[in-house]
């Protein structure tokens, strides 16, 4: 999940506009759709007051982290290679169909 | 994974009727990368009406039924339904015009990407980003994998577009 889609995943669900976002948080709309892009990152404290903004707010704990399976990573990264025809094509071939 | 599935066959035929959709689930996932496999394919059409009756013309071509063997009564059959799911000479087919945690084909089809899948057919894929959004907020223990995936293939491609690559 990365902070853009965090913002937008708030501002949809409450229901605003990102313009309707920016005058209720004080930050500038162009700014607010950088952040949804992911152009640009907002500092924790922003993105905090983002989402409050839309009703929402941000719970963060701490948890262990688990590195990918480096099988599926590799996997992955080869999908990644290929065109979308090339990767449903695969997906076809691999159901036997 | 026995049923017959024919994607090429659902995207033909409803651009045949000029539907316009965006295609979301484990076959708009695969197009972005993951290596799942699906016996199907779900799609967020417009709800306008004039799409709605294209919709319905596709799906008889399709011979699309209810799992029941019930006869499809398109505009009826939505109504109270958050997913319509379809039995097709194709394969399985879902509509589903408002997934969870979107506002439906308007809110999805902006970040949505045109996808050259060959036979001439480029349909419009929902997002990455939108395919987690709507995966996080259904919040089901059985999306999870899902979900890391197509994570890491924003993390992956957004590393690519700056030119970086994440070595683990």
């Amino acid at each position: 999940m990365t902070s853009g889609t965090l913002i937008r995943q708030a501002r949809t669900r409450s229901g605003l506009s990102q313009a309707e976002l920016s005058e209720r948080s004080g930050k500038d709309r162009a700014q607010i759709a950088r952040w949804e892009r992911d152009v640009v990152t907002p500092s924790l404290e922003t993105l905090r007051e983002l989402l409050q903004a839309c009703g929402f707010d941000l719970e963060m704990t701490l948890v262990l982290y688990q590195p990918p399976d480096p099988g599926d990573e590799a996997e992955l990264q080869r999908a990644l290679e290929r065109t979308p025809q090339e990767r449903l094509q695969a997906m076809l071939k691999a159901r036997g169909g | 994974m026995a049923e017959h599935f024919d994607p090429y066959e659902v995207l033909q035929t409803l651009e045949r009727h000029r539907v316009t959709y965006v295609v979301i689930g484990g076959l708009g996932r695969v197009i972005h990368g993951s290596t799942e496999l699906t016996d199907g394919i779900d799609i967020v059409p417009s709800t306008r009406e004039e799409n709605l009756r294209r919709l319905g013309l596709a799906l008889d071509e399709l011979n699309a039924r209810h799992s029941d063997g019930k006869a499809l009564a398109l505009e009826r059959d939505l109504v109270g339904r958050g997913v319509l799911e379809l039995h097709s000479d194709a394969g399985e087919l879902k509509i589903v015009p408002e997934p969870a945690g979107t506002r439906g084909y308007d809110d999805l089809r902006r970040r949505a990407v045109r996808e050259p899948l060959g036979q001439g057919l480029r349909p419009s894929v929902a997002s990455a980003d939108d395919h987690a959004r709507m995966l996080a907020v259904l919040g089901r223990e059985q999306d999870r994998p899902a979900l890391q995936t197509m994570q890491r293939v924003i993390e992956l491609e957004r590393s690519l577009r700056r030119g970086l690559y994440i070595e683990r």
